[in-house]
This record gives C-alpha cells, sequence and structure tokens, in this order.
C-alpha cells in the first residue's frame, strides 16, 4: 500500500510538474520603423454618418488617437444618384445624421493631398436581438460566463453579422458570425467572456458583478466577414478601400442594440 | 556493426547488395539463425553509394536523452544534420529546408499522416516494435516516390520464430507492452506492441480536471508466415488515436490506421521479388456543443497502393532494379457541420509510377547509383469521386487532368582512397498531395490539397555533393555536404485566410516557388566509452507566392539558418549508461506587426509583410542515465531524464497584446511550452 501511495503522489506530481513547467514571459522586441497608413473607419448606420481617420503609430509608442482633419470626406448615394460631403464635426470626425437607406448602394470617397481612397457598401437588411443571455460553463481551469446572442437572420443568400460588445460602454470584444449558424431563423451566437476567479482573469477581459454589457450587431458583406476573421490572425485582411492603400473599412449596416447586466450569481450553469 | 538483443537473434539478409555465392561447402548444412542490423559502422556509412541515404542507428538514437523519457525516433533524427524539429513541441521533421508535408514516412509499406500523438510532443512511432528505419534526405531512390523532400522508411519488428519474449514498460506518462514469438515454430510467427497514456488518469484525481480526456494510444502488430526458403509474407497492422475532450462540450480526435500484405519471394539466387498492398486511413474529427451552438469539422485521407519491385544482382558488385506502383487517394479536406448547415469537399486520383534502378561498383573507385522514376497522375472527375456542397461557394473545378513527370536520380561516388571520398547526387521529385499548414508546424487538422486542374503537382530538383572520411580504425568519422533545393507549385494559404475561411480549398491557397540551399558538417566518434557525434547546419530557404509580400521572395516558415546538435553517449560499465544532448537552432521567421491602431476602440496591428521578423533562439540540454540489469531470467532497466536540464525557455508561441502598464501601451509575449521536464521509466523484459 506504501509503495502504491509512494507512485501515486508521484504521479500525480510529476503531471501538475510538467503541465506547470510551460513559461510566459514578456520579450525585448525591436520592430521595423514604417511609415504611418491612414486609416479610415467609416460607419453609416440608421442615425447617420461617422468617418473617423486616424493614423497607425510605432508599436514602440503609444497609440496614435488624433483624428486626421486634414482630409475631404464625400457620401455618395449611387442609387438615389445624389452625392454630398461630410463636415468636420467638433469631436474630429466627419459626418452627419442623414439616415442610411436599406438597399441603397452608397460609395464613401476620402481625398487627403494627392491620395484618393474610396469604398462601396449596400445598406444591408436590419437584424434583432432576440435575447442575450449568461450561462457558466465549465472548463478544466474554472468555470468561464458564456454570453448567447440571439438574433434574426432573414431568407436570404450569404448573410454575415458583425457582434461588437461594450463593457460599461466602452469597447470590450468582438465576434463574427454567418447564416451558416442559422436555425428556424434565427442565429445563437456564443462569446467566451470572463472567467469566473476574477482575480485570475486579463484585465481587459474581467466582468464584474453589476457590470454592462451592451450588443451592437451589424448585418455584414462576405468580404467584411473575411477582413475582421482576417484582423485576427497575424493579417491586414482584404484591402477594403480602392485607389491607394490605406486600413480600416467602410461599412453601411444598420446596427440592432441589446443590453444585459452581469450577474454572476444569478447565472445557471450549462449542463 | 551487428550486436545481440538480450532476447533474440534474427536474420535479413539484404537482397540488393550481397549475391548469393554457390555454397560447396559440406559443413555448411545448418541454417542461419536471423541476425538484425542494429547499426551501421563508420565504414558502412561513409562507403554507401547511395549520396543522402542513412541507415538510422535505432539503438544509438535511443540512447539519447528523450521528452519525458519516451524514446522517439522523429525527435531523435533532428538531431542529424540537415533535419530539424519543426518548432519546439511540434510533431513533424523539417529536412534541408522542405516542410514536414513534403516527407514520406512509412511502416513496412502503408503510408502515415501526421504520424504524432499530443499536438506532436510524441510521434507514433513505438521504439519497441521498430526493426529498423531508412532515411533518405538526398536524391531519394526511385522505387519511393509521392514526397518532395524526404522518406523516412521503417519497418516492424518481426516475431521471433524460435521463442517467446514479452517486455513492459512503465513511463512518466504512458505504459507499453510488448510480445513476439513462434505460432508455428519456424514458420509462422507474430509481433505485437502497444502503449498507451494515462495522463488523465491522474487528471481525473484532480478536481478542476476530471472531465477532461487526454489519452493517446498506439498499436503494432506484424505476422510473419515463412511458406519456403523462398517466399516469405508479412501482414502488418499498425492504429494510433488521439482523444482530446472537455466532458461532452468540445472534443478533438485523430488517428491512423494501416495495415499492409508484403510477399517477398526469390526466383534463384539474384532474383528477389517483393509485392506490397497496402491501405491507410487517417481521419481527424473536431466538434463542439455548447448552449444552442453544435459544429463539427472532420478530415479525411484514404490510400489503396499495390506496389511490385524486382531487384536483380547481376554480379557481387551491380544490381539493377525495376518496379511500379499504382495508388488511389481519397482526400476529404473539409467536412463542416454547422448547426443544421452542412459544407463540404471530397476530391479523389489516382497515381502510378514505374521505375528503373541501377546500383553498382564501376571501378574500385567510382560507384554509382541511377535511376529514373515515371509517375503520372489523374485528378478523377466522375460523380463518384468528388463530392462538394457549400453555403454561397462556386462550384470547383473538378474537370479530369493528367500528369506525367519523368523524375531522374542518381548519385555518383568517387573513393579518394579506402578511407576518403566524395560524392555527388541529383534528383527530381513530384508529390500530389499537398499539405497546407495553418501555422508554422503541422497541426492534425491541416487541410490537404490534391493535385488537380488547378493545383499543380510540386516537384522539387535538388543537386548535393560533399565529402565524407574516416580515420583507419574506424574510431572517427566525418562529412561535409552541400545542397541546392529548388521547388515548384508549393502552396500556402492567401493572407487573412485560414482553413475554416471556405470549403473551396482551392480559392484561399496560394501556389508558387521555393528554394533552400545548405551546408551539413557532422563529425561522429564511434569507439571508446564515450561515443557521439557533432552536427551543423547552415542553411537559407525561401518562397515566392505571386500574391504574398507583393510577389518577392521571402523568408520561408521554416527557415532556420543556424542548426548544431552535440550528443554524447558514456558507458560508466556494464550497467550504467549517461547521455547528453545539446541542442541550438537560430530563430524562425516571425510574422509580427510593425505598428498599431484603433477600430472600434481595439487595438488592431498592421503587418507590413510575411516573415518579416524572427524569433528569439531555441536551445537546451536534455540529460539521461540508464540502469541496466540483466539476470539469467528477466532484464529490468531504469532510465531516468531531465529535459531541458538548464531550464531555458524557447519560443513557442509569441503574440502580441495591450499592456497599460508600459507608455508604448504594447508589450511583446513569449509563451513556451517546456520548462524542466523530469522523466523516469521502468522497463521489464524476458
Amino acid at each position: 500500500m506504501k509503495i502504491k501511495s509512494y507512485i501515486y503522489s508521484l504521479g500525480v506530481l510529476f503531471t501538475v510538474a510538467v503541465m506547470l513547467s510551460s513559461c510566459e514571459k514578456e520579450l525585448d522586441f525591436h520592430y521595423h520603423d514604417v511609415e504611418p497608413q491612414l486609416v479610415i473607419e467609416a460607419n453609416l448606420t440608421q442615425e447617420g454618418t461617422t468617418v473617423l481617420l486616424t493614423e497607425t503609430a510605432p508599436m514602440g509608442e503609444a497609440m496614435n488617437t488624433t483624428p486626421v482633419v486634414d482630409a475631404t470626406v464625400t457620401l455618395t448615394d449611387i442609387t438615389a444618384g445624389s452625392t454630398r460631403a461630410l463636415p468636420l464635426r467638433d469631436d474630429g470626425t466627419f459626418g452627419d445624421n442623414i439616415a442610411g437607406i436599406t438597399g441603397h448602394e452608397y460609395r464613401m470617397e476620402v481625398m487627403r493631398g494627392d491620395k484618393k481612397y474610396s469604398s462601396v457598401c449596400t445598406m444591408r437588411q436590419p437584424t434583432e436581438i432576440t435575447a442575450l443571455e449568461f450561462e457558466w460553463i465549465k472548463m478544466p481551469y474554472d468555470y468561464v460566463a458564456i454570453l448567447q446572442v440571439s438574433l434574426t437572420d432573414p431568407d436570404t443568400a450569404d448573410d454575415c453579422y458583425w457582434i461588437r460588445l461594450l463593457r460599461n460602454g466602452e469597447p470590450y470584444m468582438w465576434n463574427v458570425t454567418a447564416d451558416m449558424y442559422t436555425v428556424d431563423g434565427i442565429i445563437n451566437h456564443i462569446i467566451m467572456t470572463s472567467r469566473k476567479d476574477t482575480d485570475e482573469e486579463d484585465e481587459d477581459k474581467v466582468l464584474f458583478d453589476g457590470d454592462t454589457v451592451t450588443a451592437i450587431v451589424s448585418p455584414i458583406s462576405h468580404d467584411m466577414f473575411d477582413y475582421i476573421v482576417a484582423l485576427e490572425t497575424d493579417s491586414n485582411g482584404p484591402c477594403m478601400w480602392e485607389g491607394d492603400f490605406c486600413l480600416g473599412y467602410f461599412l453601411a449596416s444598420p446596427a440592432a442594440t441589446a443590453t444585459i447586466v452581469f450577474r454572476p450569481d444569478e447565472m445557471k450553469e450549462y449542463k | 556493426m551487428i550486436s545481440r538483443y538480450n532476447f533474440t537473434i534474427c536474420c535479413c539478409l539484404v537482397a540488393m547488395t550481397s549475391a548469393a555465392k554457390e555454397n560447396t561447402d559440406t559443413i555448411g548444412s545448418q541454417e542461419l539463425q536471423e541476425v538484425v542490423v542494429t547499426g551501421q559502422s563508420a565504414r558502412q556509412r561513409i562507403s554507401g553509394a547511395r549520396f543522402g541515404s542513412e541507415n538510422l542507428e535505432l539503438t544509438k538514437l535511443a540512447q539519447t536523452p528523450q521528452l519525458f523519457g519516451e524514446k522517439d525516433i522523429i525527435k531523435s533524427i533532428t538531431l542529424l544534420p540537415g533535419v530539424r524539429n519543426e518548432a519546439e513541441g511540434a510533431g513533424g521533421f523539417e529536412v534541408r529546408g522542405g516542410n514536414a508535408y513534403q516527407n514520406l514516412v512509412t511502416m513496412d509499406g502503408m503510408t502515415l499522416y501526421n504520424p504524432s500523438h499530443m499536438m506532436g510532443i510524441f510521434s507514433t512511432f513505438n521504439d519497441d516494435a521498430m526493426s529498423r528505419a531508412v532515411l533518405h534526405k538526398g536524391p531519394i531512390p526511385a522505387q519511393l516516390g509521392g514526397a518532395s523532400s524526404s522518406a523516412l522508411e521503417t519497418y516492424m519488428k518481426p516475431g521471433d520464430m524460435e521463442q517467446y519474449h514479452f517486455s513492459g514498460t512503465i513511463g512518466i506518462l504512458n505504459a507499453k507492452v510488448a510480445a513476439d514469438g513462434p505460432i508455428v515454430k519456424d514458420r509462422l510467427s507474430m509481433s505485437v506492441a502497444a502503449r498507451r497514456s494515462y495522463v488523465d488518469m491522474f487528471l481525473k484525481l484532480i478536481p478542476e480536471y476530471k472531465s477532461t480526456v487526454m489519452n493517446f494510444f498506439d498499436v503494432n502488430a506484424k505476422i510473419r508466415y515463412k511458406a519456403d526458403r523462398n517466399n516469405m509474407v508479412d501482414v502488418s497492422f499498425f492504429a494510433s488515436r488521439d482523444n482530446l475532450a472537455i466532458s461532452d462540450l468540445m472534443a478533438m480526435r485523430w488517428s491512423n490506421v494501416a495495415g499492409s500484405v508484403n510477399w517477398s519471394s526469390r526466383a534463384g539466387d539474384n532474383l528477389h521479388f517483393t509485392t506490397t498492398a497496402a491501405a491507410t486511413n487517417y481521419t481527424t474529427d473536431a466538434h463542439m456543443d455548447i448552449m444552442d451552438t453544435s459544429q463539427k469539422l472532420t478530415e479525411y485521407i484514404r490510400s489503396f497502393s499495390l506496389n511490385e519491385r524486382a531487384v536483380y544482382s547481376i554480379s557481387d558488385n551491380h544490381a539493377v532494379e525495376f518496379g511500379a506502383r499504382s495508388e488511389l487517394l481519397r482526400v476529404k479536406s473539409a467536412e463542416m457541420i454547422v448547426n443544421d448547415s452542412h459544407q463540404r469537399e471530397i476530391r479523389s486520383g489516382w497515381q502510378n509510377a514505374v521505375w528503373a534502378g541501377y546500383e553498382g561498383t564501376l571501378s574500385q573507385r567510382i560507384s554509382l547509383t541511377a535511376g529514373a522514376r515515371l509517375s503520372t497522375f489523374t485528378s478523377l472527375s466522375g460523380r463518384r469521386f468528388h463530392a462538394f456542397e457549400a453555403i454561397n461557394e462556386d462550384e470547383p473545378d473538378f474537370s479530369s487532368k493528367t500528369y506525367i513527370n519523368l523524375e531522374p536520380r542518381g548519385s555518383v561516388k568517387f573513393n579518394i582512397n579506402e578511407n576518403n571520398n566524395i560524392k555527388a547526387g541529383i534528383s527530381l521529385t513530384t508529390q500530389n498531395i499537398h499539405g497546407i499548414r495553418s501555422t508554422t508546424s503541422t497541426f492534425p487538422f491541416d487541410r490537404y490539397a490534391l493535385t488537380s486542374e488547378g493545383v499543380k503537382p510540386e516537384h522539387t530538383v535538388q543537386y548535393s555533393a560533399g565529402y565524407a572520411g574516416m580515420t583507419a580504425n574506424g574510431a572517427w568519422d566525418w562529412s561535409a555536404e552541400g545542397y541546392y533545393k529548388s521547388m515548384d507549385n508549393i502552396y500556402d494559404y492567401k493572407d487573412g485566410m485560414t482553413m475554416t475561411t471556405r470549403v473551396n480549398l482551392e480559392s484561399i491557397i496560394l501556389g508558387g516557388k521555393g528554394r533552400s540551399y545548405g551546408m551539413e558538417l557532422m563529425l561522429r566518434k564511434n569507439s571508446g566509452r564515450l561515443t557521439g557525434w557533432l552536427s551543423y547546419t547552415l542553411s537559407k530557404t525561401e518562397t515566392r507566392i505571386p500574391g504574398i509580400n507583393g510577389g518577392q521572395w521571402y523568408r520561408a516558415s521554416n527557415d532556420c539558418r543556424n542548426s548544431i546538435a552535440a550528443v554524447g553517449i558514456y558507458n560508466l560499465n556494464d550497467r550504467w549508461a549517461i547521455s547528453a544532448s545539446w541542442t541550438y537552432s537560430s530563430g524562425k521567421p516571425l510574422t509580427a506587426p510593425d505598428a498599431k491602431y484603433e477600430l472600434n476602440g481595439t487595438t488592431c496591428y498592421y503587418y507590413s509583410g510575411r516573415n518579416r521578423y524572427k524569433t528569439p533562439a531555441s536551445h537546451r540540454l536534455d540529460l539521461s542515465a540508464t540502469y541496466t540489469r540483466t539476470g539469467r531470467k528477466f532484464t529490468t532497466i531504469w532510465s531516468f531524464g531531465v529535459f531541458n536540464a538548464y531550464c531555458h525557455y524557447s519560443p513557442f508561441v509569441i503574440y502580441f497584446e495591450d499592456d497599460p502598464s508600459k507608455p508604448s501601451g504594447t508589450r511583446a509575449v513569449q509563451q513556451s511550452l517546456f520548462g524542466i521536464v523530469p522523466s523516469v521509466s521502468y522497463t521489464l523484459k524476458f
């Protein structure tokens, strides 16, 4: 019995030792210098247009969030045949409050110095968030809160969706889904959020009791779907703008919004 | 070098290099017992006419220190010059700038795909079951095809025709048993070896990991039937399976199941035939079932082949061979089932080859191997040969297309004197199954493209030259080789594409060229208490694919400038042996961001190109000690080991993330797989 206990203890000890022997450390990384690239983030929704121009920042410096304002931005409703310039606002963005029209094709054009950038997008059909639900799921290392976002999917082909989550009004995480997940006209998309042991969770992922999580769901094209997936896989993704090279996207899509409060004690466990 | 096993002596005459002489000795009526060649003398190593082929010394390789004390031929051959591990913990090996999917790996004529366990931490080769292995990294012999970089031929141990033998080993992570012996003495024998991990049994004792499944097993079995002195039939079977799961939520499984029948036949003393029928089924299965979402991804590769090889020994110094092969391939590159949606892509192909070869000594100074392989590949277009279902994707081109390829191969050796020679070789190879890697290492769920109208066969031309020498007594031998390799029609994912972006694999990959060149140096000590070797490889590998990196040449993902391996094995006495190995590899190419920006308040990264950075170098020291006690009936072996003895953390994954505590707001993080890993195992043989 004594030898058996010894072997058993040894086995557990070695197993745990091996699993704990991996390591994570910060690297002193030397980045290449590159010219700043223009980033165009253009959104047309049912509430109007917002275009934010920024530039990339070197990896070794703080993020550059200063808006670029020395540019001209125009929006053309190709379907209606009208063009308008988007005025510069006080917050450094370009835009107005004219809503996008479902089914209309739009062209966004930005001119900065001698460089020109344009992108075309069709205003997608709206979706509706039918439910937001948190449940605990048991993983080997801890319980993790799974957020299920349920949304309607029309009976058309090649519909994709961008799901952006805000935590207490601030950007939290994003995900994409597509109509291959549709069952009876509803997509149920699950997102892994915070683990139960908040001391062990990263600051950018942790959720505390009472936190408000807002889901913003925007129908997107398949190209936009590929672009967002590529951003998560060490790639710039397909270029979403024609003309001179820049980063970013133009999205014409009505956003559906829903909010849920994170109550860890009231959440049930998924079995 | 011929060595005695503890419990068996078998004899296997190699038909290619020895011609039977008419026996006029009246005393010689006793049948020679079988002897298995387990090693290779310095003389054999340097004097072999076939350039770049090496009979692997399995017993010696088995003495090198290994992770978890688990003897692993794949890990061991990465200590040889020109051969590298893909990455820390990865299962594949890379030869002269090729990637792991460009190697042909066979066992008794069966082709094995992704032969690794636990995501590559171990290979599927159980050393208890293995008899011998040959690695061809230079000109691949004409009888082998289907791989453009190298060929690793392995052979299972046949059962002893006289006596039964058993062994059992308990290690840190797995247990092994092996048995072999006669079913009918001198006529029919069997051997079987099995291995199963049990780390999940320990995990179940830890409450947090109670519902975790993490195990693997493999089984090797072989039956040998000696019909008469001229005919022998081997039936071999191999199965391996890996299971990783978290209760019913998610699971990943992959397996190789293969079988072969080898019929060896002699017609007279000089003519030898080998007929091989083989089949392989490699399958993968990953699924997730959480709340209202159910997803499943499966793939397979199935091959059925018939191979005929004839070797004719013209004389002691000359031999020719001829052969033919036919193989049917069926590849499901992916089947994705998401809730009610179903997508899949299946392709089939038929490849055939005939070859002829010559090996011989032309004079006292010159030896030659020369051969050619004529291969064809036809992508099959009939309805039963392909399938395609997808959501919002155009059907790919399944039309029939036949490619014909002539693959000359040869090498020449010139003896400067009896202890020194120079060699040169050339080979052209073709490959029709293209493994597309999702990361810089092979992954069980990587997708495979089959040659078709749109995907061309991969061609590789390799030129190599070298010098080999030894001391008169064979105590030391050394070699220096250089090579240049040019590759056409190598494939990689387009920027931003991953294995699940589209079902139609051809729509998300691009084809281009590759080139690799390098120099390999090797010094071996073969005698005395201390033996071992020192190897160094200097190499460069590049890729150029239109559509990636602006169509310019860029560092291939498997490029490694410098590799060093130093191995020492010291026999303290009859019972104790200690060994050490130190390995070093230059940093690997890394795609890292050059700048950052925000989208929707989330940090995103800008990449100016692929593989423009380098990871830190990898190096480690491994130690092992073996205590062997041989009794009359039993032999016991205790093996102790320390992997990564000075605990250097080599890079496994490097990623970039926000860090508010830093002025730049960003940090680069390196994850390493292994720190210092001790091991112990106990083996009993009788």
